[in-house]
């Protein structure tokens, strides 16, 4: 070896610690010989062992290969990659995603052909797009979805796309979804799922990875069961953070929408202790929160079930508040009247 | 976790393979090790693993009818997810040239790299564990905790140089141990 290369330099070469120019040392030393290059390949590959630990644990101890096959054989009919429960790998990563959907695109999407269905269900392969040019980058998938995709940011997805509209996110992108109500369109990051219910919303990650909705419905699901195990459902106004903790809450300011940094959304429905002086409603359904408010209060409330179906929310009151200012608010917000008859409350379109 | 207890009974020729009970045995018993492969080869991680797998297993599955059906289906396989693996190094257009050299290497995977899986784990483990105290611990921090040397460095109260020395001497030592594993 040469003087200026010894094994520190080429382990920090290979724990990424290297400076620019230790770099170009390493890259002209590994050109002037196989040897060298051999050299190096076999402390990568003693590196890479030693990293596969957790790949290893996970394949070992968790990969069920039963719904691998299940996964396979529906591949190319659904997205298969959707509830995968991987390790966490991608945690380190910054992961960041902005994503529209654009309602009038509906009726211009191209009619899907019909060869297309019928092509065989494994038909399908991987693709990538990664953007390192330093300004963001145009593509439009097969559905007619437009993605602008950050620098330093890279999107996998399979084709054809019409079929499995599941696209795996590291970095940034902002994406204009074609609504397809047969195929849901999700965007994996990490641990996090999310699944397109048509709607407009931001996933926003530094550390944490953050999904934000304005208009319409998102599914939330994470493939870390231990760690959240339930569905999450957000309103508009929601910001979901998938950090150490995980928390719904409103990022609109002056709106009465919701809670400010609630409790983690584990359990949908956060009970209503004694010894607070509080309680809130974690992503239930209208119909629930309603039903608790009235065996809270005490009080009967009327509504007709199909003007309050769909409706989800999140909220926290505090106990001295009264029923017909928070019954207000949340008729207020889903555009409900209500109407308060002293001994009835009345909810409807 | 299903997985042939004899990894050279895996094999299969392509006529076995119309049989999609066969398919399916092949497909639980060789997935595992090829997302392992994806890894300690590439240094992909699962997920993209995973999809690299799939896509393998699915050309597979298209080209069974139509391949010579003596020819091993095992070998075929580790050829389609090799070139898959360097299909996705060519995409992310990665910058440094000892990656681009890698992608001239002809022998990455070969159907020959049979290989049981806990063994592998168990042989990994035992390496990192037989590791002195301190060497281990500075390993870890870096590998597992994802810890930078400076930061290794104040944390212990050592000077970066030793914490570069001793991820070096560690990284000496595993190449020792695992030199099975190694080509």
């Amino acid at each position: 070896m040469e003087n200026t290369i010894n094994d520190e330099l080429l382990t920090r070469y290979l724990a990424n610690e290297a400076t620019a120019s230790e770099k170009a040392l390493v890259e002209r030393w590994i050109a002037l010989s196989a040897e060298n290059c051999q050299y190096l390949d076999t402390l990568r590959q003693a590196w890479q062992l030693a990293d596969a630990r957790q790949t290893l644990d996970y394949v070992l101890d968790e990969m069920n290969m039963d719904e691998k096959w299940v996964q396979f054989k529906q591949a190319g009919e659904k997205p298969v990659s959707s509830k995968r429960p991987f390790a966490i790998l991608a945690a380190a990563a910054a992961i960041c995603l902005l994503m529209i959907v654009n309602w009038q695109w509906i009726d211009k999407r191209p009619s899907t052909n019909i060869a297309l269905s019928t092509r065989p269900a494994l038909h399908d392969s991987l693709h990538h797009a990664t953007n390192t040019t330093g300004v963001p980058m145009k593509l439009t998938m097969g559905d007619g979805t437009g993605i602008l995709l950050a620098d330093q940011s890279a999107l996998t997805w399979r084709e054809p796309f019409t079929h499995n509209r599941a696209i795996s996110m590291t970095g940034k992108a902002f994406f204009q979804v074609t609504k397809d109500d047969q195929h849901p369109f999700t965007v994996i990051s990490g641990e996090i799922t999310t699944t397109v219910l048509g709607t407009g919303f931001e996933v926003n990650s530094f550390h944490d990875i953050r999904v934000r909705l304005y208009t319409g419905k998102v599914m939330i699901t994470s493939s870390n069961t231990g760690r959240m195990k339930n569905k999450v459902y957000l309103s508009p106004g929601q910001e979901f953070i998938y950090g150490n903790r995980i928390i719904v809450h409103s990022f609109l300011q002056n709106t009465a929408s919701a809670t400010r940094d609630s409790h983690p959304a584990e359990d949908p429905y956060i009970a209503n202790s004694e010894e607070n002086n509080w309680y809130m409603f974690n992503n239930q359904s209208l119909e629930e929160v309603l039903n608790q408010l009235e065996a809270l209060y005490k009080v009967r409330i009327i509504y007709n079930r199909s003007d309050i179906k769909d409706i989800y929310f999140t909220a926290r009151y505090e106990r001295t508040e009264s029923l017909a200012s928070i019954l207000a608010r949340i008729a207020k917000l889903n555009n409900l009247k209500m109407t308060d008859n002293d001994s009835v409350m009345i909810i409807r379109k | 976790m299903t997985l042939l207890p004899e990894s050279r009974q895996q094999d299969l020729s392509f006529h076995d393979l119309r049989l999609e009970s066969n398919f399916e045995t092949f497909f639980k018993a060789l997935y595992p090790q090829l997302c392992v492969y994806c890894k300690i080869k590439y240094n992909f991680n699962v997920h993209l693993a995973e999809d690299i797998v799939n896509t393998s297993f699915s050309k597979l599955w298209e080209a069974r009818h139509t391949l010579n059906p003596t020819l091993s289906a095992k070998a075929y396989l580790f050829k389609i997810v090799n070139n898959q693996c360097l299909n996705t190094l060519k995409h992310q257009k990665v910058q440094d040239q000892y990656t681009q050299a890698q992608l001239n290497i002809a022998d990455p995977l070969s159907a020959t790299d049979d290989l049981d899986l806990k063994q592998l784990r168990d042989a990994i483990n035992m390496a990192i564990a037989e590791l002195p105290d301190q060497m281990r611990k500075i390993f870890e921090l870096n590998r597992h905790d994802g810890l930078k040397y400076t930061e290794i460095a104040a944390l212990l109260h050592l000077s970066v140089k030793t914490v570069e020395t001793q991820m070096s001497r560690a990284l000496l030592k595993l190449r020792k141990k695992l030199a099975a594993f190694i080509r």
